[in-house]
């Protein structure tokens, strides 16, 4: 669900640490389809859920998302 | 032999939870015709006919309302359970009850201004409503988890 825009670089970080959606769904114990929403900007993660991400990539949840400006 | 991991089972099962979805509000639909030519003037005490079909669609009703609000899988493991009741489909929920929500209201809203006009027992606006709100929530709900899906 958008509430209100957020910029992702969920995508970008994936491939480039080699992942497929469903490794990484995998790693944070979500489905492929929830990976998707999120890369797609179609849902926003729970802060959970981008703290997984973000520890899964070896990034911060800032590195993840940001608002845009 | 390879044994398919838990995401993997979980998208599976996933897709076999959209098509329930997605075809049983349409046997609803085609139910509400058979049901209204049948059952349009209610006679008591209801033919055994008639006690089968009320019967089977309270329990669809109530399998669908069921699978809605657990996300399905039961005879799969905790961990592909957890999986199909994962963030994104629980937000696809809360969208789905919240359609179902205002198309119970309006529904109730247009027997309320019928009610002088056409004569409905009971039975007959239960039906309806349960209808409603059964079809609506889970049609949303298919409709929001396969674009979900889509790249």
């Amino acid at each position: 669900m958008t509430d209100a825009p957020l910029l992702s670089s969920l995508k970008t970080l994936r491939t480039q640490a080699g992942l497929t959606q469903a490794d990484l769904a995998e790693r944070v114990g979500v489905t492929r389809k929830t990976i998707n929403t999120v890369e797609n900007g179609v849902f926003i993660p729970s802060t959970v859920l981008a703290l997984k991400l973000a520890r899964a990539l070896s990034t911060t949840v800032e590195g993840l998302f940001q608002l845009p400006d | 032999m390879t044994t398919a991991s838990p995401g993997e089972i979980a998208e599976r099962a996933q897709r076999r939870r959209n098509r329930m979805l997605w075809l049983a509000p349409m046997l609803f639909f085609i139910w509400q015709g058979a049901f209204f030519s049948s059952y349009a003037a209610p006679h008591t005490p209801l033919r055994t006919v008639e006690l089968v079909s009320l019967g089977s669609h309270l329990f669809l009703a109530l399998v669908l309302l069921f699978l809605l609000a657990t996300g399905g899988g039961w005879r799969h493991g905790k961990v592909v359970r957890a999986l199909l009741d994962d963030e994104a489909t629980r937000a696809h929920r809360a969208q789905a009850y919240a359609a179902g929500f205002w198309a119970l209201a309006l529904c109730a809203l247009a027997l309320y201004a019928a009610a002088p006009f056409v004569q409905l027992a009971t039975g007959e606006i239960a039906h309806i409503l349960l209808s409603v709100a059964v079809a609506v929530p889970a049609l949303r709900f298919v409709m929001l988890e396969r674009r979900a899906d889509r790249d």
